[in-house]
């Protein structure tokens, strides 16, 4: 499937900003199930500083320095993709218990074992998911069952949790949006011993003809992959969506929480109040250019 | 328990050679001995105000003491601790360059992933960022065991706190105890800090030479190691800075002054590496300088040490280090660590359930926490085992008494390699090993009688000669002017205070005593001295009486006020001498004391008393020993527009008195402006408005008067505003002119007492114009810029599907 999609963000400030610093994880990331056949980043006004490069997990970065005062900042990020499904899981996975012992050998997975800065431990999230994971089950076959159930007793809502809600109040409310789901499972898997992170992206919510329209507000999204054992590696799934991720969803980065990869973080001098807007494009280009 | 080991004797009672200089020279002390110089050392330590250079475990008021009795260290022990301490600092650095790098320790399995991820000291965006060197500067902590050899306890790359206190130490053993620095031969402290500055101006880059191209980053006064930051911020010739004072542009960074942006090209940072970018280093709080990252990788100034060091402080590192040393240098590990357990390893894991009481549990990869239960995964923990330090002797009730030492020893990367301060902070430790608020002297013996080292060889262009104080930080400039504004609040309190107490205590108070005490209520109203329900009615004044009393008290106005003048003194006191901070400080802790302990009226008034000469002697002290321009302006210029705030205040309060009432509000005007004396000298004891307010507004030659404040003002700012800008001091000028025409009107008038009631509300009204000159000068020389906020943490500007 090939995507292009167009995230624009702005915002209104009250007064002038004399001074801003900004950091962009707004650029598709490369894989080998992702192509990107075209991306650009662009804002009004243009930053006096514009550096890219790649953050500690590997995601495309960009940072944008203003120094003159400003009253709007807009951020433009467009790009076209083309995205494969992943591989099926394999018949065979190994125990869920074993997964730990192996992800300590190999730094790049260990890390997304601990607790993270967003997500500290949190034992009722572990037994939300634990009924999933009796002993010596194939860790492939307890993800399957996890992400069938998980919307059984979870409500899409949006409004009722923020950017700061903790794992538990998402429990006890049994409510809130992608971000909040994706937290909680990564919380649950952590303490299961499975590596979990934190997956930023879009998903196409248009459904093709015939197909089912997925949930999402035309934003950005979130979701979870799991690590099951160096031959299987990552499983990436959409809480939400309730379903393994194919070819509906585009990555742009990921890492243990929210905080990692927020698409646009900021730090701003002056300019009083703030409002901001988010709108997210994403479709299926009839003709694709060159 | 294996029995502790004694410094200073042997296992068979006799006195170690390298201590016998030492105790020949304590014997033969004059009167008095060696107690007499313990006495002076506290009391050196509490007038120099250094009693805070050191954050004591305890926290306790004054609590922080030297001995007078040194640790003494044989030449040949401290070579091999020095060498030992290089090794280890050559073995950390190679560790950070790889965890910040390649993380092949963490593939060959020779580090567990429990004691980097988990870790808030490492700092994911600092991996792979392009670094020549991660540490600069580094500090160990260390006991000698039972068996004679030295151990680590604790090694320290972030705050690396007491190398100042080394210094002020030292300078105090020198002056307390002359003889015994004379006779026993010891290496001294200096050439360690030439090279230190030598480093650091090699770092800048010479043609900078002289401007802050160097600056020490602070967390601020509020923090215990201020005093500490001060001090070595000073010894090394750099600038002191908080956060606020140092912004990122254009891939540089800067530090802000009243001349704009000086560059800055080295950091010697004190605050943990988490806390300097708030942009990239994630967190829920703006504080930081943003964009310092960028600058970091744009190669435009460099950390000491690097913001991702503080890795190398993990309490379960220390199990590591030996398989570490052998894989990273190729060498055995020299100097041991404090036995460490790493819990996640099964057999260190029984070993400490076999034995817990021998070991303290910490949290393996979280630096500074405390010691605790290890709770869930134990591969989070790690435990070491609880030291048996060397006993050394320490002054106690007259005589010598062993007791357990810590030694904390200080190293420096200069090029050619790592360096050891030949010299340490020594603290008798408590029954848990940890160090006390008691601190010793260093002393290593020279092995030849002299060593010569000049200072530093790198050559600096010759300095352009500078007159102005540019350079002033815009911070330092803030706090200077509320220091001066403050020092006047406090005097104009005391001032009020005092006359309102000297009618209230008359034995019987005339009629012309009431109205005296009605102005002067309104005054201390005005001066939220007072609550507008302990205003007198009717003749009963017990409530005011009260609330004078009161103003002094914990939560009293007065004692904020004070408080509030205590705090600027500690943030300026890089700008002050030690002479200077000793008078700024020392009679203001003596009458806040009063203040609190004053119940009667004479007492309180006594109390009173001490305010105004406080505020005298700061303005004198400051007069005498600041040079003109930088900082004294701002000082200076708080004081006059404070005063003349408040003389515009008090006279616009009782000038509003009817007309017939005017010779009380005269005679107030001059008690309160310090002019009755000059009055009467000059008109004998006709009491009129004309020449009275003539006296205390328009006479340019009263340093009470209003004119004199704003004449001062407008000087001071055309000084600071050299050939930039004029606004401000015209705004001053205009001011004066203000009140000349005022005092002119009165002189003028048919009626005097009518048209100095006429005044009133544009006496009002200045008070207020001078307020607003106050705060355009905050929004020119100081508050640059709003605090930082942070974006992108909102609800709606998340993904919301």
């Amino acid at each position: 499937m090939i995507y292009r999609v167009r995230h624009v963000t702005a915002y209104a400030y009250e007064r002038p900003v004399e001074m801003a610093t900004h950091l962009l994880h707004l650029l598709p990331r490369p894989l080998t199930r992702q192509r990107v056949l075209q991306a650009s980043l662009t804002s009004d006004p243009l930053p006096t500083r514009r550096e890219e490069g790649l953050d500690h997990f590997g995601n495309p970065t960009a940072w944008f320095y203003l120094d003159r005062p400003h009253t709007r900042f807009s951020v433009t990020a467009d790009s076209l993709v083309e995205v494969t499904a992943p591989a099926a899981m394999p018949e065979s996975t190994p125990p869920w218990e074993a997964i730990r012992e192996a992800a300590l050998r190999d730094p790049d997975v260990a890390e997304f074992l601990f607790p993270s800065p967003a997500l500290p431990p949190v034992p009722a999230a572990r037994d939300f998911f634990a009924p999933h994971f009796p002993p010596r089950r194939a860790a492939g076959a307890a993800m399957v069952e996890m992400i069938a159930h998980f919307r059984d007793n979870m409500a899409f809502r949006a409004g009722v949790t923020t950017v700061s809600t903790p794992v538990e109040e998402v429990l006890r409310r049994r409510a809130g949006v992608c971000q909040d789901f994706a937290h909680l499972m990564i919380t649950g898997l952590r303490m299961l011993g499975i590596p979990a992170r934190y997956v930023s992206g879009y998903i196409r919510t248009r459904p093709p003809p015939g197909g089912v329209r997925r949930v999402g507000a035309d934003q950005s999204h979130a979701w979870v992959a799991a690590w099951l054992g160096a031959e299987t590696g990552w499983v990436e799934m959409d809480p939400t969506n309730s379903l393994f991720v194919r070819d509906e969803h585009v990555v742009l980065g990921w890492g243990r929480d929210f905080g990692d990869v927020s698409p646009l973080l900021g730090v701003i001098l002056g300019g009083g109040r703030h409002s901001v807007s988010v709108g997210v494009d994403m479709d299926e280009p009839a003709a694709v250019p060159g | 328990m294996s029995v502790a080991l004694d410094e200073m004797v042997d296992g068979r009672g006799r006195i170690r050679p390298h201590w016998s200089g030492l105790l020949g020279a304590f014997s033969s002390l004059p009167d008095g001995g060696l107690a007499e110089r313990a006495r002076l050392l506290d009391r050196a330590f509490e007038e120099e105000g250094s009693a805070g250079l050191l954050p004591s475990p305890a926290r306790g008021a004054g609590a922080r003491r030297l001995d007078p009795v040194p640790l003494v260290l044989e030449a040949a022990e401290f070579a091999v601790l020095a060498e030992g301490l290089a090794q280890r600092a050559r073995l950390l650095e190679a560790m950070l360059a790889d965890l910040y790098g390649p993380q092949q320790l963490l593939r060959d399995g020779l580090l567990p992933p429990e004691l980097v991820f988990p870790n808030p000291a490492f700092l994911r965006p600092c991996r792979n960022m392009p670094t020549e060197r991660h540490l600069h500067a580094y500090a160990a902590e260390l006991i000698r065991r039972p068996d004679g050899r030295w151990a680590v306890t604790g090694d320290s790359v972030v705050a690396m706190e007491g190398l100042a206190q080394v210094f002020v130490n030292r300078t105090h053993m020198a002056r307390t105890l002359p003889e015994c620095v004379r006779t026993v031969p010891m290496r001294p402290l200096r050439p360690f800090m030439d090279a230190w500055r030598e480093v650091l101006q090699r770092a800048a880059g010479a043609e900078l030479a002289g401007a802050a191209t160097v600056a020490l980053l602070t967390p601020g006064v509020g923090h215990p190691a201020w005093a500490e930051h001060v001090t070595l911020a000073r010894e090394l010739s750099c600038a002191l800075a908080e956060v606020g004072d140092l912004s990122a542009r254009g891939g540089a960074l800067f530090l802000k002054t009243l001349r704009g942006l000086q560059p800055v090209r080295v950091l010697l940072s004190r605050l943990p590496g988490a806390q300097l970018d708030p942009l990239e280093l994630g967190g829920r709080t703006a504080a930081g300088i943003s964009g310092l990252l960028d600058v970091i990788r744009a190669g435009s100034v460099t950390l000491h040490n690097h913001p991702g060091a503080g890795l190398a402080e993990a309490p379960g590192l220390p199990a590591f280090l030996p398989a570490l040393c052998s894989s990273l240098l190729g060498e055995a590990l020299d100097l041991p660590s404090a036995e460490t357990l790493w819990l996640g390893d099964p057999a260190a894991l029984a070993r400490f359930r076999a034995e817990p009481e021998a070991f303290r549990a910490f949290p393996a990869a979280r630096a500074g926490a405390a010691p605790g239960e290890p709770e869930g995964d134990p591969r989070l923990w790690a435990a070491v085992a609880r030291p048996t330090p060397s006993l050394a002797p320490s002054l106690a009730g007259g005589g010598l008494e062993p007791r357990p030492v810590t030694l904390r020893l200080f190293l420096l990367h200069d090029d050619a390699g790592w360096r050891c301060l030949p010299g340490g902070l020594a603290r008798v430790a408590d029954k848990e090993g940890q160090p006390t608020e008691l601190c010793k002297d260093v002393w290593v013996i020279s092995e030849e009688r002299a060593e010569i080292r000049g200072p530093g060889a790198l050559r600096v262009p010759p300095l352009a000669i500078r007159r102005t104080a540019g350079d002033l930080p815009s911070r330092v400039a803030d706090n200077l002017f509320w220091l001066g504004r403050y020092v006047e609040r406090l005097d104009d309190s005391a001032r009020l205070m005092r006359a309102t107490l000297a009618r209230l205590s008359r034995a019987s108070m005339l009629p012309r005593d009431l109205a005296e005490v009605a102005a002067l209520s309104r005054c201390l109203l005005d001066a939220r001295l007072i609550q507008p329900e302990e205003v007198p009615t009717s003749g009963d004044d017990s409530a005011l009486r009260r609330a004078l009393v009161r103003a002094g008290q914990e939560g009293g106005r007065l004692h904020r006020l004070s408080g509030e003048v205590a705090r600027l003194v500690e943030a300026t006191r890089d700008r002050l001498t030690g002479d200077m901070h000793a008078a700024f400080t020392l009679p203001l802790r003596d009458t806040r004391a009063a203040l609190l302990e004053a119940a009667s009226p004479a007492a309180l008034g006594a109390a009173l008393g001490g305010l105004v000469r406080y505020a005298s002697g700061v303005a004198g002290v400051a007069a005498e020993n600041m040079v003109r321009g930088g900082a004294h302006s701002f000082l200076d210029l708080g004081r006059r527009l404070e005063r003349g705030a408040s003389v515009a205040a008090l006279l616009g309060h009782l000038l509003q008195e009817p007309a017939a009432r005017v010779e009380s509000a005269l005679v107030l005007a001059l008690e309160l402006c310090d002019s009755v004396i000059t009055y009467r000298t000059r008109y004998l004891h006709v009491l009129q408005p004309a020449p009275a307010l003539d006296l205390v507004m328009a006479d340019p030659a009263n340093p009470r008067g209003l004119a004199f404040q704003l004449g001062a003002a407008e000087a001071l700012l055309a000084g600071v505003e050299g050939a930039g800008d004029p606004t401000l001091s015209a705004s001053a000028r205009r001011l004066r002119q203000d009140v000349e025409a005022m005092a002119a009107e009165v002189a003028g008038a048919l009626d005097g007492a009518v048209a100095a009631h006429g005044i009133s509300p544009r006496l009002l009204a200045l008070e207020a114009s001078i307020g607003a000159l106050s705060d355009a000068i905050g929004r020119r020389y100081f508050t640059l810029l709003a605090g930082p906020r942070l974006l992108g943490v909102d609800t709606a500007e998340r993904g919301a599907a």
